[in-house]
C-alpha cells in the first residue's frame, strides 16, 4: 500500500513587485514519508522562498501546498506542524538550552514532567548530554553545539515535516560533513520527512534521497543524487554539481544506433553514445573523471598541452589546452602524467559517459 | 628629553579636549552643586557660601513630610501626587507605546512614515502651546479630569521617549527568532509575550524610567493643568520659591536631584545587565 505524500506542492508561484520578479515559478514537488529531499540551487534561485511558503511564513501568489493531504492555504505557521531549522539557527538568546528545546512543547501545552523527559531525550538524540548542557546559555555554546540545540528544539515537537534552511552553512567543511552524516542517521532513525534547502551540492548529495535543482524560480531537474550527477539535463545542472567540460557542437558527422560522432566548434570529433536527436547549438558535456590522460599517444586521442596541474585529496588534475583553443579538465586517482606545464599530453573521453544537452 | 612632534601635538589636542570637557561639566553642574551646598546651610537665608553647614533644613523638610504638622505645607501631598502622576504616565506610555513600537518596527502599512514623524513632534513642540491647547480643551469639556489631565499631558511628551527606546530595542531582535517561535507552535500573542517582550524589556524599562523622570520634573504643562487638589511638586517648588525663598526649598530640590540621579543609575544598570546577558 502506498502512503500519501507528507508534502505535495502543486504549481506553486510567488511573484514580487507586481509580478515583475518571479521568485518561485510554477513548482511541483512531493516528499514521501521518511524521505529527505534537497532543494539545491544558487542564492536567489527561489529555494528559500519555496521553503518559507511551505512553513507558512510567506504566502504564495498561486498554487497549492498540501501537508499530509490537507491544503494548508491560509493556515498560520504555528498550526502547520512543520518544523524549520533556520540558517541563523535562531536560538532564543534569553533562554537556556533546556528552555529553548522545551519551547515548542510548552506551546503545545504539555505538562512539565513530560516536557522534562522529552527534552532530555531530544538532547541525547543530538548527543548533547542533558546534565552538562541543559542549563547552559546559548552564548556559552560553540557553533556545532548550537546546531544540535536547534535540531533538538525542532525534532522534539515531532513535526510532520522538517525544513532545513542551510543550517550548516556557517560550519567548516569537516564539521559540516560530520553533521550531515549524523543528521542523515537521525532522520533515518526517526523516519522523518524533510526538505533540505542548500546551495552546497556535496551536503545535498550526502543528505538526500532525492535532489531538486532550482534556478531562477524553476525546477531544472529532479532525481536521486546519482542520477542527476550522471545524467544532468543541462549545462547549468552539470556545472552546479561539479566541474564540467563543455564543448559546443558545430555539426553532427555521423549517427547510427544511438551513437553519434559530433564535431565541436574547435574541430574536435567526439563519439557520444546513447543519444538520439541533437538540436542546433547543443553541447557535449563530460566530467573530468570521465577522461583519461596519456603521456604517449594511445591512438584516437586528442593531443594538447598541459597548462597546469594540481593534486588535492588523492586526486590528480590537469588543465589541458587543445589545438582549437578548448581547455579540458582531466582527473585521475593516479599520477598519470609526470609532466609539467607546457608538455604535450593526450586525452581520451569515455564516450559512454559523455552527454549531449541542448542548453 | 623632548617629546616627538606628533605626540606633542596630540598632547596639546588632548589638553584642549580635556579642558573643554571640564569647562562644560563645570557650567552644567555648578548651579546644581550650589543648590546642594546651600541646602546644607545653618543660616536662615540663601547665603553663598553658607556661614556653616548643618542638616537643619533637612530636618525641617522631614518634619514637613512626616511630622505632626505635615499637612500644612502640602509638601507631602505634592510629592505623592507627583509620584502618582509619574507612575501613571509611565504606565500609560508603556501600554500605548510598546504595541505601537512593535507595529512600527515589524509591519508595513499605509501612513507608517507619517506616524513615525508625528510621534517625534511633541519633542519639538513648544510646551507652552501644548499647555494652552490642553487647558482650552479641558475648559471646553467643562469636566474635571483631576489627576488624569496632567497624566495625559505628560504622556503626550513622554511617549516619544519611551517609543524611541522601545523601537531601538525591538529593531535589535532578529525577526527569525519570532519566526522560529511561530514554527514551534507559538501564536502571534505568544510570540510577543515569550520572545519580543523579554528581549525588548531593557529598552522598555529604560524608556519607562525616562518617562518617569520626565513627568516627575515636568513644570510647563503642569502649570497650566494643576488645580488645588492636584498640586504637583514642581508647582509647589515654584510657589515656594516665589513666596518664601527658605533654604528648605533647596533641601527639597536636592532630594529631587537625588531621586533623578538614582533613576538614571537604575536605567544604566538595567541596560548594562541586559547587554551582558544577551
Amino acid at each position: 500500500m502506498k502512503q500519501n505524500p507528507v508534502l505535495e506542492v502543486r504549481n506553486l508561484s510567488r511573484t514580487f513587485a507586481q509580478g515583475a520578479v518571479r521568485a518561485v515559478d510554477h513548482i511541483d514537488l512531493d516528499v514521501q514519508p521518511g524521505e529527505i529531499i534537497s532543494i539545491l540551487g544558487p542564492s536567489g534561485c527561489g529555494k528559500t522562498t519555496t521553503m518559507r511558503i511551505i512553513a507558512g511564513l510567506e504566502s504564495p501568489t498561486s498554487g497549492e501546498v498540501r501537508i499530509l493531504g490537507k491544503d494548508v492555504a491560509g493556515k498560520p505557521p504555528h498550526k502547520r506542524n512543520v518544523g524549520l531549522v533556520f540558517q541563523s539557527l535562531a536560538i532564543f538568546p534569553h533562554m537556556s538550552v533546556k528552555q529553548n528545546v522545551a519551547f515548542g512543547l510548552r506551546m503545545q501545552g504539555l505538562d512539565s514532567k513530560l516536557i522534562e523527559t522529552k527534552v532530555a531525550k531530544a538532547l541525547e538524540l543530538v548527543q548533547l548530554s542533558p546534565e552538562k548542557f541543559a542549563e547552559r546559555r546559548p552564548s556559552e555554546l560553540s557553533g556545532g553545539q548550537l546546531q544540535r540545540v536547534a535540531l533538538a528544539r525542532t525534532l522534539v515537537t515531532e513535526p510532520a515535516l522538517v525544513l532545513f534552511d542551510e543550517p550548516m552553512a556557517a560550519l567548516d567543511r569537516r564539521l559540516r560533513d560530520y553533521m550531515a552524516v549524523e543528521l542523515r542517521a537521525i532522520q533515518k532513525q526517526l523516519g522523518i520527512a524533510a526538505v533540505y534547502v542548500t546551495h552546497d551540492q556535496e551536503t545535498a548529495s550526502m543528505m538526500s534521497d532525492r535532489v531538486i535543482i532550482m534556478s531562477a524560480g524553476k525546477i531544472l531537474q529532479a532525481g536521486t543524487p546519482e542520477e542527476i550527477y550522471e545524467a544532468p539535463n543541462s549545462r547549468f545542472v552539470s556545472d552546479f554539481l561539479g566541474d564540467t567540460n563543455t564543448l559546443r557542437i558545430a555539426r553532427v558527422l555521423d549517427q547510427e544506433d544511438g551513437t553519434s560522432l559530433v564535431q565541436t566548434d574547435a574541430g574536435l570529433a567526439i563519439r557520444v553514445a546513447n543519444c538520439s536527436a541533437i538540436a542546433e547549438g547543443a553541447f557535449v558535456i563530460f566530467r573530468p573523471e570521465q577522461t583519461v590522460v596519456h603521456s604517449a599517444d594511445p591512438g584516437g586521442a586528442f593531443e594538447g598541452k598541459v597548462v597546469s596541474s594540481q593534486f588535492r585529496s588523492g586526486l590528480y588534475r590537469w588543465q589541458i589546452v587543445l589545438p582549437g583553443g578548448n581547455t579540458l579538465i582531466a582527473q585521475s586517482t593516479e599520477n598519470r602524467l609526470a609532466s609539467s606545464a607546457g608538455d604535450t599530453a593526450w586525452v581520451t573521453i569515455d564516450s559512454g559517459k559523455a552527454r549531449i544537452v541542448s542548453q | 628629553m623632548s617629546m616627538p612632534t606628533a605626540t606633542g601635538r596630540a598632547g596639546i589636542e588632548w589638553l584642549l579636549v580635556k579642558g573643554t570637557t571640564c569647562l562644560l561639566l563645570t557650567l552644567m553642574l555648578a548651579p546644581i552643586c550650589m543648590v546642594l551646598v546651600i541646602s546644607f546651610t545653618s543660616g536662615e537665608t540663601l547665603q553663598f557660601p553658607p556661614p556653616a553647614l548643618s542638616l537643619r533644613w533637612y530636618q525641617e523638610v522631614w518634619a514637613m513630610l512626616v511630622g505632626p504638622d505635615a499637612g500644612i505645607g502640602r509638601l507631602r501631598e505634592s510629592l505623592l501626587v507627583s509620584l502618582e502622576i509619574a507612575v501613571l504616565t509611565s504606565l500609560v506610555c508603556v501600554l500605548a507605546g510598546v504595541p505601537a513600537s512593535y507595529a512600527l518596527v515589524r509591519y508595513r502599512f499605509a501612513g507608517k512614515t507619517l506616524i513615525e514623524e508625528l510621534i517625534g513632534l511633541p519633542v519639538v513642540f513648544p510646551a507652552v502651546v501644548l499647555g494652552i491647547a490642553l487647558l482650552v480643551l479641558v475648559s471646553v469639556s467643562g469636566l474635571d479630569f483631576g489627576i488624569f489631565q496632567i497624566v495625559v499631558a505628560h504622556s503626550i511628551i513622554g511617549l516619544p521617549f519611551l517609543m524611541r527606546n522601545c523601537m531601538a530595542a525591538m529593531r535589535g531582535i532578529d525577526p527569525m527568532l519570532e519566526e522560529a517561535a511561530m514554527t514551534l507552535g507559538a501564536s502571534a500573542p505568544k510570540v510577543f509575550r515569550e520572545i519580543v517582550l523579554p528581549l525588548a524589556s531593557g529598552g522598555i524599562a529604560s524608556g519607562a524610567i525616562l518617562v518617569f523622570i520626565l513627568s516627575f520634573n515636568e513644570f510647563t504643562l503642569s502649570y497650566f493643568l494643576y488645580s488645588v487638589d492636584v498640586f504637583p511638586l514642581s508647582i509647589w517648588l515654584f510657589q515656594q520659591a516665589n513666596t518664601s525663598f527658605s533654604p528648605a526649598v533647596f533641601a527639597v530640590s536636592s532630594l529631587i536631584v537625588v531621586v533623578n540621579v538614582a533613576a538614571v543609575l537604575v536605567v544604566d544598570t538595567v541596560i548594562g545587565s541586559r547587554g551582558s546577558a544577551a
